[in-house]
């Protein structure tokens, strides 16, 4: 009897270690241990044993199917990593053959790019400069050339991510003010498009990581009256529709004087709906005329040069544009949302 | 903050103008108002009446029937108050009157049988009347109200509140409080302003010592005793504008500082007099390891830049907080000491910040006060404790101390400075008197302007001549500006060239290729990092991560993109998905560099030939190039190391002879720990590197004159000869006659093993005659032997 069993054992490793692919293993392995293995039906047959005798016997079956499964695991482990091997040594792969041309498929701009291509179109042919600045930015760059003093409630670790290394996670696209008047010889106009990031929690409508254009004109003799004008016409553009706006007084520090736009609600026609909260009028963006501290961090003279500037949110135009009611499917990467903006195109 | 048109209405002459119409102007002119609504609807019906009598109800042991009187009024009704009695005075809500039930549901009174006894309208509780949670009784009006009267002819229940976005009034510190309020809607409907000026009378019975030893954290400290006070509640009419601004009535004392805070923007404090140790009082800051156990039970622990308020014992207010527990007005206290302070913005926002607790006084302090103020609040409420405590009175001197004097803010500006930079034509009047609304002081010359700003817009508010600009604007009305777009000169057109290349493949990937934009995040996730087998010891770490799963920067566009994979894997068969975006390389100084990435994945869980997909990606990156005119593309061996590339499936990109980037299968050692299961091929181009070779415009190649002799040939090859290698052979052969040499096809299979078949396409032309046969031949016979020495290869016939 324990013979039987030793043999068995014996048998079924010997099989398994000269398997060479996993289902020949599967294969051996419910050849000996399956519901009809050779080691099961073994193990059945011991009833008509005497019990001290069965009960040793049992042991002996037990051990000998626990030493067959942990063979095969092994072995498994070793094909596994074989073929891996196999595969990561290809000699004969030629990467030179001819490329196989894709098959036919219908693909996506983001919304986001879509939006941000169509805002900048406006604007190119208004010759504006399209830079791009760095995400990741100095404190000078996003806080003190922007006005933003030491001690501002805005500097607070709670809208910002720092880096261990003392720079941060840009907060608005506005640290590209000055990065353009230093770049720039004035008087020009320029927008800069690109990601931002608030150091908030994730909801329907927050998300720590989103897309901001700025525009910036520097000329001498710029008013009010010209900001007005521009943003009407960009957003005509945008929503391909006329736009009531008006501007209210708004606090940001590197404007002077700054204000709050805010567009005629499209949904209701200004009437008042849930989406404007019955007020009519739904807040777009911040703009100014850009403050003379900013000029001068910019390396500019405020007796001499004038500016005016906005920051217009992409990822909310978007939202607005497209009734997208949900901010994080932006950056979520889910093709079911990403495969419905069809229309569009850079260029 | 709320804001009541009643209270707005003691402090400017606002006769005949409709509150609801002019918060359109106030929204557009000052601040954003966030809601309108009025209060007492549906109390006209209500009456001022007097409790005549009070029998008990023939019904029910708990209910009476009260009969009151008042003008005409002369009735039964039943009333189940417990606080009902002969000869007070209260308010019956008559039938029609619409009351607020304990569910705040409107209810419109009416008729009713009442166990039995009919009763029309009824005596009213405070919460019943919209003042407050109070249901305990009914509410009791002062001896001395006329009976007879509409109850809203009496209290000032009627009233239109504005509930004012808080963020817009944080540069505005002096609109904390109904008098600022008021001078900006005198100036915008051009009515008079009604200046708080109390004037009181001081004594020296109960002398006090006040020493201010942080001038510069607390510019100015005033401070005063009052004695004869008995603690009960305030005038009704106080306590219904504090309610409907927000605030809970409590006792006389409390709600008069309330309500000078409230009027002028200023908090207030007052002590209990008996707990001023020694009558001393000082400012200072707290000491290391000091404490306070402010009002709220809260054990305050302080730090050396906490402003404290002291006696000769220690601190007995978190200064401009919240005052201490130790020192707090209670029911017997009899004599106050009052205090009217100014604290420094930062300080204050700091300790409330770091102490958890945000008060209306914090929340006013942090927008930097007008020192002015603080004496006028205190007169203020001296007035109303002399007015309504009978038999109060002040007590002490005037104590001011501190440091707060300052040269007034001059500004000189030209109206047509103002002109231009609005673009909008006003005359110098118009910006006069504009100014002058807004209690300005200004002196004309010729268009030139020299302006005085008054002590509540300077303290940080109003500065420069850009603020003035503001100001005339804002009241002027920016609607009224009329748009002009600005001309400016013609120049020379610039681009980014990286952003053009960006464009360009973002179209050839979506519209020629089929490819989905993907956007995501900037951090990498740990999950990711570690199933890749990356360390982070070299990647920019975040002090403030958004998880712990995700604390650094990325380095590279693809670990994410793998994560795109995962999440989209069951729902596809085939998957093309690319991102641009910048990455983040740490450096020793400065910034890090931040490379802007293209980055791209091909995936097909059903293809047949898994290294197909390389190629399918070869062809996009190729197409991709052909399109951005950057010069030929070529596939060279991969030098790249990184855990998702192949090491022998894979390939780095030569444009114009710089490497850019590289093509690669996905490694299968990769695959299997980021649990992948569909079969995908990736390709990652550094734009910025892209974008540095010079363009190279594709120059016209004259059409052939003579006719071209297409001509195949396939050779047999060990498997480690590349194509490419081929290639550059055949076209050495004849380099004149021999032009674009192709692999068209390969064979591999047991009639070639272990070789395996290539096969190339060419067009022989010549460019002055037509070739002969025998020249093609030869030709051919040089191929063979070409091939045959430096590959091995056996042609095939
Ligand atoms: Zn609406």
């Amino acid at each position: 009897m324990f013979d039987d069993i030793q043999k068995l054992e014996e048998q079924a490793v010997q099989a398994i270690n000269k398997a060479m692919d996993l289902d020949t293993l599967r294969k051996i392995e419910t050849e000996y241990t399956g519901k009809k293995g050779s080691i099961t039906l073994l193990l059945k047959g011991l009833g008509k044993m005497a019990p001290e005798e069965r009960k040793a016997a049992g042991m002996a079956c037990n051990n000998a199917k626990q030493a067959v499964l942990s063979a095969s695991e092994f072995r498994k482990n070793e094909i596994t990593e074989n073929e891996i091997k196999k595969q990561l040594d290809a000699p004969g792969f030629d990467p030179t053959l001819p490329s196989i041309p894709v098959k036919q498929m219908s693909g996506n701009f983001h919304p986001v790019s879509t939006i941000s291509f169509s805002v900048e179109k406006v604007f190119e042919k208004l010759g504006f400069k399209i830079p791009d600045y760095f995400e990741v930015e100095s404190e000078w760059f996003n806080f003190e050339a922007l006005n933003i003093p030491g001690d501002h409630p805005a500097r607070d670790m709670q809208d910002t991510f720092w880096l261990k290394n003392g720079s941060l996670l840009r907060t608005h696209t506005s640290p590209g003010q000055a990065r353009a008047m230093k770049e720039f010889k004035p008087p020009f106009r320029a927008i800069f498009p690109g990601r931002v990031f608030r150091y908030e929690r994730t909801d329907a409508s927050h998300e720590h990581t989103f897309h901001q254009v700025e525009g910036l004109m520097i000329d001498k003799n710029l008013s009010v009256s010209n900001l007005i004008a521009i943003m009407k016409l960009l957003l005509e553009a945008i929503f391909e529709q006329e736009i009531t706006i008006r501007l209210r007084p708004g606090y940001f520090p590197f404007v002077e004087p700054g204000f709050e736009l805010d567009i005629q609600c499209m949904t209701c026609g200004g009437s008042g709906c849930p989406v404007c909260k019955h007020s009519g009028w739904v807040e777009l963006l911040p703009c100014g005329l850009v403050h003379p501290e900013v000029l001068k961090a910019g390396g500019l003279d405020p007796d001499e040069w004038t500016g005016w500037a906005f920051g217009l949110g992409l990822t909310r135009l978007a939202m607005m544009k497209y009734k997208i009611n949900h901010i994080t499917h932006f950056m979520s990467g889910d093709l079911r949302f990403l495969s419905q903006f069809k229309a569009g195109g850079a260029r | 903050m709320k804001v009541s048109w009643n209270w707005i209405s003691k402090y400017a002459e606002l006769e005949g103008i409709d509150p609801i119409e002019l918060s359109r102007q106030f929204t557009l002119s000052v601040a954003e108002i966030d809601e309108v609504y009025k209060t007492g609807e549906g109390l006209d019906n209500c009456f001022v009446v007097r409790v005549d009598r009070v029998e008990t109800h023939p019904g029910s042991n708990k209910l009476k029937l009260a009969t009151v009187s008042g003008g005409t009024i002369n009735r039964t009704v039943v009333c189940g108050a417990p606080n009902v009695r002969e000869g007070m005075i209260t308010v019956l809500a008559d039938e029609g009157s619409v009351v607020k039930s304990s569910s705040s549901e409107p209810f419109v009174i009416g008729k009713a049988v009442i166990r039995g006894v009919e009763s029309t309208g009824m005596l009213a509780s405070p919460m019943e009347l919209g003042l407050g949670d109070n249901h305990a009784g009914i509410i009791e009006l002062p001896p001395e109200t006329e009976t007879g009267k509409r109850f809203h002819e009496v209290a000032p229940v009627k009233d239109v509140i504005w509930e004012i976005d808080n963020k817009s009034l944080t540069h505005r510190p002096d609109l904390w409080g109904h008098s600022g309020i008021a001078r900006e809607v005198a100036s915008l409907c051009g009515r008079k302003y009604l200046p708080v000026s109390p004037d009181i009378v001081f004594t020296d019975d109960d002398p006090l010592t006040v020493k201010n030893s942080a001038t510069d954290l607390c510019p100015r400290y005033t401070a005063f005793t009052m004695s004869g006070i008995s603690i009960g509640p305030s005038p009704l009419w106080i306590q219904i504008l504090l309610y409907n601004t927000g605030m809970r009535p409590i006792n006389n004392v409390v709600d008069f500082t309330n309500y000078s805070m409230l009027t002028t923007g200023n908090p207030l404090h007052a002590f209990d007099r008996r707990d001023i140790h020694n009558s001393y009082i000082e400012i200072r800051t707290a000491k290391e390891g000091e404490n306070i156990i402010t009002l709220d039970q809260t054990d305050v622990k302080l730090n050396t830049s906490d402003l404290l308020i002291t006696d000769s014992e220690g601190g007995i207010a978190l200064a401009g907080v919240m005052g201490g527990l130790n020192s707090e007005v209670k029911d017997d206290t009899a004599d106050i000491v009052l205090e009217a302070a100014n604290f420094h913005a930062g300080t204050i926002r700091k300790t409330a910040v770091r102490a958890g607790i945000r008060t209306e006084s914090s929340a006013r302090f942090e927008k930097s006060l007008d020192p002015e103020m603080a004496q006028i609040t205190g007169y203020l409420f001296a007035r109303l404790v002399l007015d309504y405590i009978p038999g109060a009175g002040v007590s002490s001197k005037f104590y001011d101390e501190g440091n707060w004097k300052r040269e007034p803010v001059i500004i000189s500006i030209s109206c047509d400075f103002i002109r231009n930079a609005l673009g909008l034509e006003i005359a110098n009047e118009k910006i006069i008197s504009i100014l002058t609304s807004l209690d300005f002081a200004v002196s004309e010359d010729r268009g030139n302007l020299i302006v005085r700003v008054p002590s509540w817009r300077a303290t940080k508010d109003i500065s420069i001549k850009e603020d003035l600009v503001e100001e005339i604007g804002r009241i002027y009305g920016y609607d009224n500006i009329p748009p002009q777009l600005p001309s400016v000169l013609l120049e020379k057109p610039w681009s980014l060239d990286v952003k053009n290349l960006q464009k360009i493949i973002t179209d050839v990937m979506v519209l020629e290729l089929g490819f989905t934009e993907v956007m995501n995040y900037s951090f990498d996730k740990l999950k990711y990092l570690k199933a890749l087998g990356i360390g982070t010891e070299n990647l920019l770490e975040l002090a403030n991560p958004v998880s712990k799963e995700e604390p650094v920067l990325k380095t590279d566009l693809i670990p994410n993109m793998l994560g795109n994979i995962l999440l989209n894997e069951n729902r596809c068969e085939q998957l093309r998905i690319f991102e641009m975006g910048r990455v983040f390389i740490q450096q020793q100084q400065d910034l890090p560099k931040q490379p802007r990435m293209f980055s791209f994945i091909i995936g097909d869980s059903q293809i047949k030939n898994q290294d197909d997909l390389f190629y399918n990606a070869k062809y996009c990156i190729e197409t991709v190039i052909k399109r951005i005119e950057r010069g030929n593309c070529e596939i060279k061996p991969c030098t790249t190391e990184l855990p998702w590339i192949h090491p022998s499936k894979s390939a780095d990109i030569i444009v114009s002879g710089e490497k850019t980037g590289y093509i690669s299968m996905i490694n299968p050692v990769a695959q299997k720990a980021m649990e992948i299961q569909m079969p995908f091929a990736l390709c990652s181009i550094n734009l910025d590197l892209l974008s540095s070779i010079q363009k190279s415009i594709h120059q016209f190649e004259p059409l052939p004159k003579f006719p071209a002799i297409s001509y195949d040939v396939t050779v047999i090859v060990e498997p480690t000869v590349r194509a490419g290698e081929i290639i550059e052979i055949l076209k050495e052969v004849e380099p004149e006659l021999i032009h674009n040499v192709r692999c068209v096809d390969y064979f591999e299979g047991e009639k070639y093993a272990p070789k395996r078949a290539l096969s190339f396409r060419m067009d022989f032309i010549h460019s002055s005659r037509t070739l002969k046969q025998e020249e093609v031949n030869e030709i051919h016979t040089q191929i063979v032997k070409k091939l045959s020495i430096s590959v091995e290869g056996q042609v095939m016939t």
